[in-house]
């Protein structure tokens, strides 16, 4: 099925938007998929290293999305590992990448390749001991909102039990003042858009609530002095945001908390996008076209 | 406190020369551009006294730097809960 919203031609499952989501809404900082989100990208999807041998190779796109018959190829009938995850916006920094071998989240299984509703989707396990969770990071500090901002991703949880899991997070937990985001959280069963002010206090709105094993748009955004968080399209919890808003440059996470030191998201992602400033007018759209593309009813 | 299971080394030039044979076992980095650049990694426990480095446990790592033993490990106070 495909549906026209404001005379944009949004996706049909597995099959790319056109014009593609970001051509249409351009303010991205950060924008990781399996998909292709912007025609001006014309680099690789992911870096993946093979068990076989460790040999790496970039993955690009055929027809906007991923070029599985490539990845399937190199992998082998072994399995694949993503080392690097290449930003569609915003320059190399922006990617997130895992150095280490053995924290690096799998997207071939056996020469098979992971799925979530039947698209390819990068798969983050928890390790024991956890220290050797996958995780995927900026090298370096990145700046993606400047005090209002949109994130959504797509994403399966494998878990609701207790304790966090990060699919967006820029805390590094480290320093007080490094301690700026946790855009998109799993708190137990709720999604969790946490932010500090300056004096290191924070804010948060910790509902609704989702359920395990459910491929889901999470989302959150901050406008003005309000935070919310949403699943798909449906209703957006919110809560104040009090004080001022940090601006720490920090490392941008995947998959993971505290620069991949815990708070580990156990189950896929298969995109993750943040937008700058106040997207109240596109949020809609923006959802409806990744529900459409992602197959989520 | 917690405890590890894993590799110890009272120098760290010791811990880097364990993960120097992980990776040469496993042949890490394959091309010098790799993302990649280590098979693991070793942590120092610099709340110990005396301070250690170590390496937690990974199946594919008795191989090389074989059966781990168990010590304790001082981590630093947990931050708050953000409940």
């Amino acid at each position: 099925m495909i549906l026209a919203i404001n005379g944009i031609f949004a996706s049909s499952m597995g099959v790319p938007s056109s014009p593609l989501l970001l051509d249409t809404y351009p303010n991205s900082t950060s924008a990781y998929s399996l998909r292709k989100l912007t025609n001006a990208y014309t680099g690789s999807a992911i870096r993946v290293r093979r068990s076989s041998d460790n040999a790496e190779q970039d993955i690009g796109f055929v027809a906007n999305i991923l070029d599985t018959a490539t990845l399937l190829s190199f992998c082998l009938a072994t399995n694949g590992f993503v080392t690097k995850w290449y930003s569609q916006v915003g320059g190399s920094t922006f990617d997130v990448l895992q150095t280490t071998a053995i924290k690096q989240p799998k997207i071939v299984s056996t020469g098979a390749l992971n799925t979530l509703n039947l698209l390819a989707c990068v798969t983050y396990a928890l390790a024991v001991p956890t220290a050797n969770s996958n995780a995927l990071s900026t090298a370096a500090g990145v700046t993606v909102q400047n005090g209002q901002y949109f994130t959504c991703a797509v994403a399966a949880s494998t878990t609701i039990a207790a304790g966090q899991g990060a699919i967006v997070d820029q805390d590094d937990q480290v320093t007080p003042s490094g301690r700026v985001a946790q855009y998109l959280y799993r708190n137990a069963d709720a999604v969790r858009n946490l932010l500090f002010n300056t004096t290191g206090a924070f804010s948060q709105v910790s509902t609704p609530v989702f359920t395990a094993n459910t491929q889901i748009v999470f989302n959150s955004s901050k406008v003005s002095a309000t935070l919310y968080a949403g699943l798909n399209n449906g209703v957006n919890n919110s809560s104040g945001f009090a004080g001022t808003q940090r601006t720490t440059v920090v490392k941008l996470s995947i998959g993971c908390g505290n620069n991949g030191i815990s708070e580990f998201w156990q189950g896929s992602i298969q995109e993750a996008i943040t937008f700058d400033g106040d997207n109240s007018a596109n949020k809609t759209a923006i959802i409806t076209n990744i529900k459409s593309y992602y197959g989520i009813v | 406190m917690a405890l590890c299971s894993g590799y110890k080394y009272d120098k760290e030039q010791e811990a880097i020369n364990a993960i120097n044979s992980v990776d040469a076992y496993y042949g890490i980095p394959v091309n010098p551009n790799d993302t990649t650049t280590h098979w693991t990694i070793y942590y120092t426990a610099d709340l110990n006294i005396p301070i250690f480095w170590y390496i937690w446990y990974h199946e594919s790592l008795p191989v090389v730097l074989g059966q781990p033993s168990e010590f304790e490990v001082t981590f630093p106070p947990p931050l708050p809960p953000l409940e």
